[in-house]
């Protein structure tokens, strides 16, 4: 009975997303307040069917039922019950549920919190908010239903891929997910505002921290998934420019620039046209990493749907919303005013720089990794684009990206004095300069460029807190006074200094890994030890291992420094039960210099194991890296503050207003 | 597996359906019926609002000092401008409330159901009641349901593997899910706790001759030749020993077999059509070869599952042999066409025919026969 009342309960959904879309629709294009008053509760209707339906789904899967081909294909009833429970997203059909489910909870927080938009604004956003519902759920129930039963029903599931049976990939896809259907929002917004040929105050208000959530979302999603590559699959790498990574980086690229360009249209009432632009082209990406996904046209670990069917239909929905979505904005696009003007040197024009830049690199991005695939189309022939062409495209575009960050903030609001704004970076033009000089010395041998890259880092991180003491005038109010207004500083400021000195560590923790990476393969019989990194490992033996769905052989090992020891870290070679697929189980030490990474490999001659060793410089900085720009977009997101831009009076005192 | 409590969940279902479907429709049709306000349908008042506020932050910053005095100026200029430009727009009010055009609800009422219960109808099976591993497995004995009662003595047998009467349970259920190899197993941890047993022992082996596609393998054969050494009037182990022979080309001496049991058992004993009809396959007392009728296919039906398919298939088999070397007889390859037909093997069915028309090409009366048993069997 329960998948059924979810298989019902889906169906009404789809039914209640046709309303939604369009009896406000209608109404807005009436002016009936009435009508449109029908968005808000039909959006929180469709949300609560939805979470009915997955409720229903994910109680199939805690119970084991194997009447549901569903949890027959991906679950088993010995999983433990958290590998259950993401079963219902590791897979699919259920992958899907979980989309639409994310997409209708943004559109009921629409409705829930949108009181002070204006009624057509809403009606419409929560309209086109439903139209994307009607696609996806349509798709589900026509191509990918969840709920398909087996008559009679198997005794046993067949499992879910071991290597997808990890805490990092349970929340990994539910992130992920959250930011790519979180772009809906602004995608909403910005289809209601060509509709309505129309930028409210309002809309700019709106659009900005939405982005910001769903670019919070994005961001954790990418790096969970990263780190999870990089302790799980055993490869000693943490991004591989793999087509399905790419799919992701693409929309959190443009969402970059959305909300860096949303700071315009929110203070200074400018730049609306691109920004809608930008957001139609987030959303737009999101849906082809949707399709890059979920059509099997890639083939890795994550193309578990090879189903020509499904191919079409994404496509075909990828085709109505983004022609359909570009068609309107080259029709509507020049009706919308255009706002404040600015100078080209100025913090309005630093941040078109940031957006041609970003979207440039997302360009590059695109093109190596949908080139093979058109090709592969056309001509049939199989190539792969690897590390070095995005190395020759992404690289020079995001550098000069990086160089600017500092000098951005700097600038004033309609018109600033470039060079003063450099002068006033001149400590953390040192800074960079002695890290510098210190990589060299630290690693004299290594690559040249990657003291140059770890002075680019420390120019971002220096910079930020440079930013931020000018702010509270350290230099010429007495400390305390200076500390209490650094208090005082708003979230946006306090976010913004957060997350871009968190892109400085990143850029240095990826220096490190790239440049400093050491790598030893070798056979180890017990007893014997390796030199790594600086540190002695011992080969100290190996035991057998059960656990609750699989047997393993744990090779330990002892790690010593200076001939202390350390600690004691293992690796496994895992059999998983029903399959008897093999994943291998990383064994990592943490360091504050780079971790330390050791996988077992197979068994050699008389009790020796193969064995690969690795030495991942300051990679730690990567993960903080990431988790500092997370939490510059929490500082920002619940910053309550609203400025518009103050424009710095010029040298020439200007009378004639700006617009 | 339909008794009388799921009987019942079966109507809660259906009242869950019409629960949820009212309350879908109540959703979307009482905003309809409730009053809107008009005082704030002004559009313009939502920007004045957030102008209002920017204001007051404005205010905020400069009392904390946070921005320099002339920029905050500068800055409540140019929203002050903003103001007074959407005060101008706020006199034209856009939206108003119209009374509900009457068809919109009734269309509701209707689409709404009709299109959920149509497309329910198309993929849902509200026949089916959900089966949670656990409550299917306590429920096994009582629904005969015999995928959840094995795996009801399998995790018992995980906590004490040493209970032999639980595999010899077990190995018989395995065989009748299909399940070959893992009943031979079971078989064989039920003897090595239990010691020999005649009848454990020839089940094991003939678990193995079924798992083995019909064919008695070494193994098989030395289990029973172990049970006539015990027991030697085992008519099971005496028959499969036979059949061995039949496989090895010693036609003579199986048939030998097979007649010496129909001598000493009595004239209603259950194997006795079972051997005849292997006598008649694999000897030449009749002038055409096995005759593998229908009626023999249903006669073999009633046996258990687990020897009709055993005789079938060795019966099919010698046919075919037979054929392959000697494929004159338009009789025989029509039988076997629809043998493999009824045994569900398109495949070699089709390969039949095909060799039938390969070998009977000159005989102009059998090739349409052959064309029409194609039409008539859809090959």
């Amino acid at each position: 009975m329960t998948p059924e009342i979810g298989q019902f309960a889906l169906v009404l959904a789809f039914v209640t997303a046709i309303y939604q879309f369009a009896v406000p629709m209608y109404g807005a294009w009436r002016g009936d307040s009435r009508l449109m008053a029908v968005a808000p509760p039909a959006a929180l209707l469709q949300f609560g069917l939805i979470a009915l339906s997955f409720g229903c789904l994910t109680w199939s899967y805690i119970t084991s039922d194997f009447s549901v081909e569903n949890v027959v294909r991906n679950s088993h009833s010995d999983k433990p019950l958290i590998y259950k429970i993401s079963g219902v997203w590791g897979n699919h059909e259920g992958s899907m549920l979980l989309w639409v489910m994310v997409l209708a909870l943004f559109g009921s927080a629409v409705a829930a919190f949108g009181r002070n938009l204006p009624p057509s604004l809403k009606a419409r956003v929560i309209s086109v908010q439903g139209s994307i519902s009607i696609a996806f759920l349509s798709f589900i129930l026509l191509t990918s239903n969840p709920f398909n039963r087996l008559d009679p029903a198997p005794i046993e599931g067949q499992g879910l891929n071991p290597i997808l049976q990890d805490p990092a990939l349970a929340i990994h896809p539910p992130l992920l997910y959250c930011g790519y259907v979180g772009l809906s929002i602004a995608f909403s917004f910005a289809i209601a505002a060509l509709i309505e040929g129309k930028v409210d105050a309002a809309w700019a208000r709106w659009v900005r921290p939405w982005t910001l959530a769903a670019w919070m979302f994005l961001t954790s999603g990418i790096i969970l998934g990263s780190w999870w590559a990089y302790y799980e699959l055993g490869w000693g790498g943490w991004w591989f420019w793999d087509p399905v990574e790419n799919a992701s980086f693409m929309p959190w690229l443009i969402a970059t620039a959305l909300l860096h360009s949303a700071i315009v249209v929110e203070k200074r009432n400018a730049l609306k046209v691109w920004t809608i632009l930008l957001a139609i082209l987030a959303f737009s990406l999101s849906l082809v990493g949707t399709f890059l996904v979920r059509s099997g046209v890639l083939t890795s670990v994550h193309a578990f749907a090879v189903d020509p069917a499904r191919g079409v239909y994404v496509l075909g929905i990828l085709c109505v919303f983004i022609g359909g979505a570009l068609t309107l904005y080259a029709w509507r696009a020049p009706t919308i005013k255009t706002g404040g003007l600015f100078a080209p040197i100025s913090r309005e024009g630093a941040l078109v720089v940031n957006n041609l830049l970003l979207t440039a690199a997302c360009a590059a991005v695109f093109i190596g990794t949908l080139y093979p695939l058109v090709l592969e189309s056309i001509t049939g022939a199989k190539i792969s684009v690897g590390p070095p062409y995005f190395n020759l495209t992404f690289g020079p575009l995001i550098l000069p990206l990086l160089l600017l960050v500092p000098v951005g903030p700097m600038m004033s609001w309609k018109r600033a004095d470039m060079w003063a704004a450099i002068q006033r970076l001149w400590a953390a033009a040192v800074v960079a300069l002695v890290v510098a000089v210190a990589a060299m010395a630290w690693q004299w041998r290594g690559p040249w460029l990657a003291p140059l890259g770890a002075a680019l880092g420390a120019w971002l991180i220096a910079a930020s807190v440079q930013e931020m003491l000018n702010r509270a005038k350290f230099a010429s109010v007495p400390f305390a006074v200076a500390l209490a207004r650094l208090k005082g500083l708003p979230g946006a400021a306090w976010g913004m200094m957060i997350a871009h000195a968190g892109v400085g560590v990143m850029v240095i923790g990826i220096v490190g890994i790239t440049s400093w990476k050491q790598e030893i393969v070798t056979v180890l019989k017990p007893g014997e030890t390796q030199e790594i990194g600086g540190r002695t490992v011992t080969f100290i033996g190996e035991n057998p291992v059960t656990g609750p769905n699989y047997t393993a052989d744990r090779t330990r090992f002892r790690i010593s420094s200076g001939g202390v020891e350390v600690s004691e870290i293992w690796s496994e070679k895992r059999i998983f039960k029903p399959s008897n697929q093999p994943t291998t189980e990383v064994g990592i030490e943490p360091f504050l210099d780079g971790d330390l990474y050791v996988v077992a490999g197979d068994r050699a001659a008389d009790n020796g194991r193969t064995v690969r060793f690795y030495f991942h410089p300051l990679v730690w900085m990567i993960w903080l890296g990431a988790a500092l720009m997370f939490l510059g977009g929490c500082c920002s997101i619940f910053d309550r503050r609203y400025r518009v831009g103050a424009p710095k009076k010029a040298k020439i005192p200007v009378t004639q207003p700006a617009e | 597996m339909l008794s009388a409590p799921l009987l019942s969940g079966y109507m809660l279902l259906w009242i869950s359906f019409a629960v949820l479907t009212a309350l879908v429709l109540l959703a979307l049709l009482s905003p309809l019926r409730t009053r809107v306000r008009d005082e704030d349908a002004g559009r313009a008042s939502f920007d004045l609002a957030v102008y209002r506020d920017q204001l007051s932050e404005l205010e905020r910053d400069q009392k904390a000092g946070l921005i320099p005095d002339s920029e905050a100026d500068a800055a409540r200029n140019e929203v002050s401008r903003r103001i007074l430009a959407a005060q101008s727009e706020l006199a034209s009010k856009e939206e108003v409330a119209r009374p509900v055009p009457a068809w919109l609800s009734v269309a509701t009422v209707i689409a709404v159901p009709a299109i959920a219960l149509g497309g329910y109808m198309m993929i849902g099976r509200p026949d089916l009641p959900s089966l949670p591993l656990q409550a299917r497995i306590d429920a096994a004995v009582a629904n005969q349901d015999m995928a959840a009662m094995v795996r009801q003595v399998e995790k018992h047998l995980e906590q004490k593997p040493n209970d032999a009467r639980g595999w010899a349970v077990l190995a018989p259920a395995y065989k009748r899910i299909g399940r070959l190899n893992d009943a031979a197993n079971a078989y064989r941890k039920a003897l090595a706790l239990s010691g020999p047993d005649p009848d454990l022992m020839t089940d094991m082996g003939e678990s193995l001759v079924l798992a083995n596609n019909g064919l008695v393998s070494n193994e098989a054969q030395e289990v029973f030749e172990a049970v006539r050494k015990a027991a030697p009037k085992h008519m099971k182990a005496r028959f499969y020993l036979a059949l061995a022979l039949q496989q090895e080309g010693k036609t003579a001496d199986a048939l030998a077999g097979w007649n010496a049991m129909l001598a000493e058992s009595s004239p209603d004993a259950p194997w006795r059509s079972a051997v005849e009809q292997q006598i008649s396959s694999a000897g030449g007392q009749l002038p055409k070869g096995p005759a593998l009728t229908e009626e023999q296919i249903q006669q073999g039906q009633q046996m258990s599952a687990t020897d009709r398919t055993a005789m079938i298939r060795s019966m099919v088999e010698g046919l075919d042999e037979r054929l392959a070397a000697d494929g004159s007889d338009i009789d025989g390859w029509l039988r076997l066409i629809r043998a493999r037909m009824v045994l569900g093997d398109k495949e070699k069915a089709t390969d039949a025919l095909n060799r039938a028309s390969e070998a009977l090409k000159n005989d102009q009366q059998a090739v349409t026969q052959l064309e029409e048993a194609r039409k008539a069997l859809g090959l």
